[in-house]
């Protein structure tokens, strides 16, 4: 499965923050690269630095030096446009603490992304198409008969559900995952992880970190994070 | 789309935006409501200043006023700019009356009264000749006898309601008044030994309820060519205080002005060989607005303490939007994270923001000058009803001159305000929306799971 052209590649990614006088070391010239449909787990301790590297493979961070080859582009050198289309269309991001906009019920929330890339024009255009989109997500999530509700309203497997919607609205080609059952009992992490298991079979690129060996083990490869570099591969 | 639909979601959902509405609609009421008030009242008092006065006065410093006047007045009445002109003598008095037993010092004011109401508001200010003042020197009870009108407070009670009680008067009400007569000099006349007093009694006929406090309570009215014997102003070379003056339509002010100043001067240079021309070095070319300046110039004071006073108001609805922005802008840094981690740009981001001060502006200008209308429109109704169920008087007519509330909100005025008042919004919320989006959104992200 490594041997196809990895559609993501880091190259020497370095990462430090500076704390006071101390400088901390995060990503030490890390490589890490993902092939097409597959379903990565970067495990690691807490404070390892899982999140810092899914934030600049999703574009949210940008590391000190290094380089992330994203579909052949080079992501670093995106423009600001380019870079907002890029989380847009290409990523879709699933957080621990699920991130949902309290004002918005459950479709809209899912809806938020169409309606972040389109004009006040294009919406009236695409409104419909969306909206179908939206329900199916809901309907394939077990969320259908929850749409009007508000996020404070639902439990958190089901708050996750939305955001895993959210993150699949515009189709990207990758999913990140960072701790996606990290505040969820085992029971209901099992049924997100499950969804993440049919999406991967379907077809779907996901990247997902986590602490958890239990967890990572639902993936197809897993790799671990420490001392700020990839120290192990093995893949199922 | 969710740029408008997301700002109108926080407006309805958040408490605190209320209560942003809340401080944009009480600072515009405030606002509004003060300013028409000050506006109206300065409006008002300039209005019975300009009523009492005419346009434009030529008018002397000194109590023996000058001489040559009619000479003047004819040049004048030739000059198209020039509506009428009337003379007018303003002396001291000191006034008596054998009902009252009482004696005052007061302004006698010497008028020729159908002249006086083509330049003034004279002949509305009168209560029993009301609309026309050809005849208010005559006694109603006795043609033959001299008449005389008082200001109003000098012989009716102000009501606490404003108006007066108006008593009709069946029998004839003796005046005593007297006069100094000086001499174009300015000395007292002799006669004989002692000193020239000239008292006469005159009849009340009417009063003249100006508006205008110090005059209603100070002035009494007599006719022109009565005062002038009085006052030894009559004679050869008779002489007045003043004449008043009023344009035709269409002159403006100051053009008028000038233009009189320009005749006076040439006036003076023609009869500069004149016995009596060093009288008229004190005299002054003055429009309305100058000559009651010292009246007028008070209030107007007051009305600019009064827009600095709420210039403040405003820099501090400035600071609570400003405040309270920020409160809202950073509870929802994680919603700009959020948003920002799904690709929307930085503009829809301030789009967005924006679009909710200025909703948060508009909706709480609209509030607070509907309010401000609804309070001025019923303003007078309202304080009249306190008074009628409650006997509690705000406004107190019987010490102020002006009667009523003013209530016209000046459309300009309140335009000014409400922009201000959205601006203040726009600025208030530039600033910590600037803050949320430039933040890294992985930080905002990172804040919960720490
Ligand atoms: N903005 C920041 N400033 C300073 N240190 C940070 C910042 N963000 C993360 N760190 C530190 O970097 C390390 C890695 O963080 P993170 O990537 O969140 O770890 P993980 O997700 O593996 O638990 C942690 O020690 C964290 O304290
Ligand atoms: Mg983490």
């Amino acid at each position: 499965m490594t041997k196809e052209r990895p559609f993501l590649r880091c190259d020497n990614l370095c990462k430090s923050y500076r704390l006071g006088a101390a400088e901390l070391h995060v990503l030490r010239s890390l490589n890490f690269s993902v092939a097409n449909n597959e379903f990565v787990a970067i495990l690691g301790a807490s404070g390892s630095g899982k999140s810092t590297l899914l934030h600049i493979i999703g574009a949210l961070d940008k590391p000190d030096s290094g380089r992330v080859i994203f579909d052949g582009e080079e992501l670093l050198k995106f423009s600001g446009a380019k870079a907002n289309e890029f989380r847009n269309k290409k990523v879709g991001f699933v957080f621990q603490f699920y991130h949902l906009l309290n004002e918005l019920n459950v479709l809209e929330n899912i809806m938020l992304p169409a309606m972040a890339s389109s004009s006040i024009l294009g919406w009236a255009a695409c409104r419909g198409r969306v909206k179908k989109r939206a329900f199916e997500l809901c309907e394939r999530l077990g969320l259908a008969d929850r749409l009007r509700h508000r996020p404070y309203e639902l439990s958190g497997g089901e708050r996750q559900r939305v955001a895993i919607g959210r993150a699949l609205m515009n189709r990207p080609i990758l999913l990140l995952a960072d701790e996606p059952t990290g505040n969820l009992d085992s029971e209901t992490g099992n049924g997100i992880l499950d969804i993440f298991d049919e999406l991967h079979r379907s077809g779907q690129t996901i990247v997902m970190v986590t602490h958890d060996e239990r967890v990572a083990q639902k993936a197809t490869r897993t790799v671990r994070l420490a001392d700020g570099k990839i120290i192990s591969e093995k893949s199922i | 789309m969710f740029k408008i639909s997301l700002p109108i979601r926080y407006l309805i959902k958040r408490p605190i935006s209320y209560l942003a509405v809340g401080a944009v609609a009480l600072c515009v009421f405030i606002v509004v409501v003060v300013m028409t008030v000050m506006n109206g009242l300065v409006q008002e008092f300039s209005d019975l200043n300009h009523g009492y006065v005419g346009d434009c006065v030529v008018v002397s410093d000194s109590l023996v006023g000058f001489a040559h006047y009619e000479k003047f007045m004819s040049e004048l009445q030739k000059q198209p700019f020039i509506a009428a002109v009337t003379p007018v003598i303003k002396t001291f008095g000191l006034v008596g009356s054998d009902a009252t037993r009482s004696s005052l010092g007061l302004e006698v004011v010497g008028i020729v009264p159908q002249m006086h109401q083509l330049v003034t508001n004279f002949e509305n200010t009168l209560y029993y000749n009301k609309g026309d003042a050809k005849d208010v020197f005559v006694p109603p009870y006795d043609a033959n006898l001299p008449g005389c009108v008082t200001g109003v407070d000098l012989m009716y009670r102000r009501m606490a309601d404003g108006s007066y009680n108006y008593v009709p008067f069946a029998s004839k009400l003796p005046i005593t008044i007297s006069c100094f007569a000086l001499t174009p000099r300015g000395a007292v006349v002799q006669m004989g030994r002692s000193a020239a007093i000239n008292t006469r009694t005159f009849y009340f006929c009417d009063t003249s309820n100006s508006g205008l406090a110090r005059v209603d309570t100070d002035s009494i009215y007599l006719p022109l060519d009565a005062v002038q014997q009085m006052t030894a102003m009559s004679g050869e070379n008779p002489r007045v205080s003043a004449l008043l003056l009023k344009f035709s339509a269409g002159i403006k002010l100051d053009d008028g002005v000038q233009k009189t100043q320009a005749m006076w001067n040439n006036f003076v240079e023609s009869e500069g060989q004149s016995e009596l021309a060093f009288l008229f070095d004190s005299v002054r070319v003055q429009s309305w607005k100058s000559y009651r300046r010292e009246v007028i110039a008070p209030m107007e004071k007051e009305q600019v303490m009064m827009a600095i006073a709420f210039i403040m108001v405003g820099f501090i609805t400035v600071f609570i939007i400003f405040v309270i922005f920020y409160m809202i802008i950073n509870q929802k840094s994680r919603d700009i994270g959020v948003l920002k981690s799904i690709g929307t740009s930085a503009g829809s981001l301030f789009a967005m923001f924006l679009g909710f001060a200025c909703l948060i502006g508009l909706a709480g200008s609209a509030i607070g000058s509907l309010g401000a209308w609804a309070l001025l429109e019923n303003a007078n109704r309202l304080e009249r009803l306190l008074f009628d169920k409650f006997g509690w008087q705000v406004w107190d007519r019987s010490i102020y001159a002006i009667g009523e509330i003013p209530s016209d909100i000046n459309p300009a005025v309140l335009s000014l305000i409400v922009c201000s008042a959205v601006l203040a919004c726009f600025l208030g919320a530039t600033v910590p929306v600037l803050r949320g989006v430039r933040r890294n959104c992985a930080d905002v992200l990172r804040v919960n799971q720490l």
